[in-house]
């Protein structure tokens, strides 16, 4: 491992050998002014390689304080720059997402000619930012090595390795004042892109289907909300929430065709519902909507909720393989032969006319969901229970402050991507750095010809 | 890798020494020149630029030699180590 020291003392010493050179060429006895030439250049070399040599660490140090003048720092560019990949790569992941859906819609031709160049544009960029990040890590973390190890060059005798050392040393200095402003310099010109669109979201992807919920009887769970979670960053999250009408198919009312729902179609998602103020899990628990294609149907249905037969009236049971439910015309006959815990329990609304008759006595209570109020009756286990219930005079119920969560929009971040983003994003993170970045180049140029005296390693263009 | 750090300092003094007797060298040789009976005014002045290279070279020897010395003097003591 070459440590610093060693570097400048090698810089100090070639310095040192150029200048006894220039002397030995001073002091020939070959009076040839081509060669004699030599010796004042090589005198004035070693000079400056010493001046350098004597004032690299303060250089390095004023480079950081002008980028603090300028209102940059290291931290701020990270930012700058870790917020610009997250946003390049949700972006990419939903560009993705979206490219997949094209193929079911309407329209798909023209929406794969926005994406495809989209997608193209983002990858450039990704590859820009990813660029940047690369020559943080140099100049950030090897830039005294590289600017040493310049010193060294630049101390060669017979300008061997003049120009490449001011290069190099160059390169260290514009870069790290430029790299650590560029945020600044920015923020000055144009604001940064705003989006509500995170990594996690954007890789769980997007997809449309229609679900249909149905109790354990088979019968539909109407007039019940459905919610969707899914893990994001290894945590259950709710993605969405759906209303569920009463022939039990979700409903969207955001999405394009509202009997197609939006909803993650990467990795599992678990499905719940809510009817009566009574929350239960939807089997298949969890469900994988990639095995399913564009807005086929997807049956989840209550293990717990036993008897739906509409008009928000439900019998469940937290322990179904000790309930047997048997349809009859004028309601339902049941059967349980509960443990300790277990409890069977029948909901309707206070417009139902309910009678229950059984060996047991129920308790009795009421609820309210929605802004709407009924009663409840139950039986709590150990218990070996027969009863009927019959039902009359039941009517359909008026809900209100149903509130939707669409995930497409409000989770996916869908509504993001406009052209004011498309806009914002091109001019923040694409043209802007790349204009300074080349401009950082041309002053790495004008400063290595400046300390290498001719011309720098650039080539020409013209 | 210290191996051509020394190189180097060893090389500069044998580059010293030379420069010195090639000091030595030339400065008798431009003598020799400028008092040669040859009329001929090129080679007095070829001597007497030979003379003035190695008095330029022997100023730059001794001032660097000295300048140098002074610096090591100066990192040796606030360092302590050459």
């Amino acid at each position: 491992m070459i440590s610093y020291s060693y570097l400048f003392q090698l810089a100090v010493k070639l310095a040192l050998l150029s200048f006894y050179i220039g002397v030995l060429i001073y002091a020939l006895p070959i009076p040839v002014r081509g060669l004699k030439r030599w010796g004042g250049t090589l005198l004035r070399d070693s000079f400056l390689s010493f001046a350098l040599a004597i004032s690299l660490t303060a250089i390095m140090e004023f480079t950081q304080g002008i980028a603090g003048m300028m209102g940059g720092s290291w931290q701020y560019f990270d930012s700058w720059l870790f917020n610009g990949i997250e946003l390049l790569l949700s972006l990419k992941m939903a560009a993705l997402s979206l490219s997949s859906l094209t193929s079911y819609v309407p329209g798909a031709t023209a929406a794969r000619a926005i994406l495809g160049p989209l997608n193209d544009a983002l990858t450039a960029d990704l590859l820009l930012l990813f660029t940047l990040a690369a020559i943080e890590a140099m100049v950030r973390y090897a830039g005294l090595l590289i600017a040493l190890i310049g010193l060294v060059m630049f101390a060669m005798p017979f300008r061997l390795g003049r120009e490449a050392g001011a290069w190099f040393i160059a390169f260290v200095v514009a870069f790290s004042v430029g790299l650590q402003a560029m945020p600044a310099f920015e923020s000055s010109i144009t604001s940064a892109p705003s989006v509500g669109i995170s990594p996690s979201a954007a890789s769980l992807g997007l997809g449309y289907q229609r679900v249909y919920v149905k109790a354990a009887d088979g019968s539909p769970l109407g007039d019940s909300l459905l919610e969707l979670y899914a893990m994001v960053n290894s945590k259950a999250e709710k993605v969405a929430q759906y209303w569920v009408n009463a022939d039990g198919t979700a409903y969207d009312p955001e999405s394009p065709q509202p009997q197609l729902v939006s909803m993650p179609s990467e990795g599992p998602v678990y499905g719940y519902i809510i009817i009566d103020g009574v929350e239960t899990l939807l089997d298949p628990y969890p469900f994988s909507p990639a095995n399913y294609s564009f807005s086929q149907e997807i049956t989840l249905s209550s293990p717990y909720i036993l008897y739906a037969p509409g008009n928000d009236i439900i019998v469940f049971t937290n322990q179904p393989q000790y309930v047997h439910v048997v349809s009859t015309p004028r309601g339902a006959l049941f059967f349980a032969n509960l443990s300790y815990g277990g409890i069977v329990e029948v909901r309707a609304p206070d417009s139902c006319n309910v009678s229950i008759t059984g060996n047991i006595r129920p308790g009795m209570g009421s609820w309210t969901w929605l802004g709407n109020n009924g009663q409840e009756w139950y039986f709590v286990g150990p218990l070996n229970l027969t009863a009927s219930v019959a039902l009359e005079g039941c009517r359909p119920l008026n809900f209100t402050g149903i509130t939707y969560m669409d995930y497409a929009t409000q989770f996916f971040g869908l509504n993001y991507l406009s052209p004011n983003l498309v806009e914002e994003l091109i001019a923040y993170y694409l043209v802007l750095p790349f204009m300074y970045v080349a401009t950082l180049t041309m002053v790495t140029y004008a400063l290595a010809r400046l300390l290498g005296g001719r011309r720098g390693i650039m080539p020409r263009v013209a | 890798m210290t191996d051509v750090v020394s190189f180097i300092q060893q090389l500069t003094q044998e580059v010293t020494l030379a420069a010195w007797a090639l000091f030595l060298l030339t400065w008798t040789i431009g003598w020799t020149l400028r008092g040669a009976p040859i009329p001929l005014s090129r080679l007095k002045r070829a001597g007497s630029g030979l003379v003035e290279d190695s008095i330029w070279a022997a100023l730059w020897l001794a001032l660097g030699s000295t300048v140098f010395t002074f610096i090591t003097y100066v990192v040796k003591a606030v360092v302590g180590s050459p």
